[in-house]
């Protein structure tokens, strides 16, 4: 069978794999703290897939040059460009100012990072995330005493009245590119890349809205749609020569 | 494909709870004591279909994986405790809570729930009283000869009966405080009860260590802003749309992909 059937099959279900991020960015078109996916890379030449798959040079990534595009040579990449700054008046929501700083979470993984500052308090009067895990500051956790006004200031400092209870802690990363997405707006770091403790600045009162563009994100469905569409007359076009070979060729 | 059709469906659902919470908190603009909600949202889980850091060749990695989100989640409705503005009634049995604390109300099955609107009026036992008949707690009964009742800050009644120069003392209106008062249950009726989250309730004279001051005569409005409403309705149905424009797209390809075979 012609070999461009497949190539159009596999770029159309790269339109696919796209589609599925640029539908995530817009359902989270309202969620605090949210960073939005891009995909991004070259397609990858099909021996390369087999190497891949196969761990080293065998037989099999020698022979055939087909030039198919697979998954492994794409990546999704959050992009971390900050988002804007919604002012809610609640004393327990804090943005960051920073692009590159986050929130340390003890998350359900482990330390997970989060950019998405709506706190709340708990039933033991610890400062948690929306979900309810443990927002650490510079000594552990944060408990905040029954009966005090708390404030956040812009430094980073939880008060209760007067009483000051610790400081949030909030890590910087110079590089981004190994923090993946856990779900719950949480990062966690996936390999190299150490977070650098800093001085919080902290926007008071307001959460951070995502950084999804509604513009962009139409404009990616369009392109996307196109593309499947040119790569479904791809394969239809192969199709319609399959045809006529195997009907009109030899009828005299 | 599928997969997309129900990110984007998520993405519809959560917009609709934020629609929902919003037209609530608009419908009880002018509701005494009310407290707005806010819908939070968090990402869903991300599928990953190719691990970080798999390896391409001998010698080379993926930096980064493909992780693809299935969507979004709402986590929580969100009470927001701010302060209601105090609009003067000149009825004397309303009272506003200024600051932190809730009045402490038996429901008809016994159990206590917990309230911010402070619009008492009699019962036929001269007792303190909800619009819906419910008792505040502890009970206080007002004589029905008094001539006037007046609330003190520190939630003290007292009545001037006839006969009598000095006011007598009937009663002591006590604040309820809670560790975290979003984690309250609304149950209707301007009534909130005790959850675990909440935190258990502690009692406390008004006025005092952190507990909110009375004022005789005023009534506490609701905390709803409308222009934040609207705008943050307008960001919903918005967003809303846009989620919709997934799903066509989605919709779209796959009936371009079930053309494929003729």
């Amino acid at each position: 069978m012609d070999r461009g059937t497949y190539a159009a099959a596999s770029a159309g279900m790269l339109n696919l794999l796209k589609l599925s991020v640029v539908s995530n960015n817009l359902a989270n078109a309202s969620t605090v703290g949210f960073k939005k996916q891009d995909v991004v890379g070259s397609l990858q030449k099909f021996e390369n897939t087999l190497a891949a798959s196969e761990g080293n040079n065998n037989s099999y990534a020698k022979g055939d040059n087909d030039r198919v595009p697979n998954l492994i040579g794409l990546r999704t990449v959050t992009d971390f460009s900050p988002g804007s700054i919604q002012t809610t008046g609640n004393p327990l929501d804090v943005a960051l100012r920073e692009a590159k700083d986050f929130f340390v979470i003890a998350g359900p993984e482990g330390t997970s990072y989060t950019r998405a500052g709506n706190f709340s308090i708990d039933q033991t009067g610890q400062l948690v995330t929306s979900d309810g895990f443990a927002v650490q500051g510079d000594g552990g956790a944060i408990t905040i005493p029954e009966g005090g006004v708390v404030t956040i200031s812009e430094n980073g400092e939880v008060k209760a009245g007067d009483q000051p209870l610790g400081k949030l802690q909030v890590v910087r990363f110079e590089d981004t590119s190994n923090l993946n997405p856990t779900g719950g707006t949480r990062y966690q770091l996936t390999g190299a890349g150490s977070p650098q403790t800093v001085d919080p600045a902290i926007v008071a009162g307001s959460v951070e809205l995502p950084n999804t563009s509604i513009v962009t994100s139409m404009v990616d469905l369009i392109s996307v749609n196109r593309a499947f569409a040119s790569y479904v007359k791809t394969a239809q076009s192969i199709d319609d020569l399959n045809r006529q070979a195997i009907n009109d060729i030899g009828r005299g | 494909m599928i997969k997309s059709l129900f990110t984007a469906a998520t993405g519809m659902q959560a917009q609709e709870l934020s629609i929902n919470v919003i037209a609530n908190n608009m419908a009880n603009v002018n509701t005494t004591g009310f407290k707005q909600s806010v819908a939070e949202f968090q990402d869903l889980m991300y599928q990953t279909l190719v691990e970080p850091g798999s390896s391409t060749s001998e010698n080379t990695k993926t930096p980064s994986g493909i992780q693809v989100g299935l969507g979004v989640k709402p986590t929580a409705t969100k009470k927001v405790f701010t302060q209601g503005d105090l609009s003067s009634t000149g009825n004397q049995l309303d009272i506003a809570i200024e600051g932190e604390g809730f009045f402490e109300i038996q429901q008809p099955d016994g159990t206590s729930a917990y309230s911010r609107a402070g619009a008492f009026q009699l019962d036929e036992n001269g007792q303190m009283v909800t619009p819906d008949g419910f008792i505040l707690q502890p009970s206080i009964t007002i004589p029905s000869d008094s001539l006037s009742v007046s609330i003190g800050q520190d939630g003290v009644v007292s009545v001037l009966q006839p006969g009598s120069a000095t006011p007598s003392e009937v009663g002591n209106i006590q604040l309820t405080r809670f560790q975290n008062p979003a984690g309250l249950k609304s149950t209707g009726k301007n009534l909130y009860v005790e959850t675990l989250s909440s935190g258990s309730p502690t009692q406390g004279t008004a006025g005092e260590s952190g507990y909110g001051r009375l004022n005789q005569g005023f009534l506490e409005s609701s905390n709803v802003s409308v222009v934040e409403q609207v705008v943050r309705m307008i960001q919903a149905q918005k967003a809303y749309e846009a989620s919709s424009k997934g799903i066509t797209s989605a919709e779209e390809m796959i009936s371009q992909a079930l053309n494929l075979k003729r």
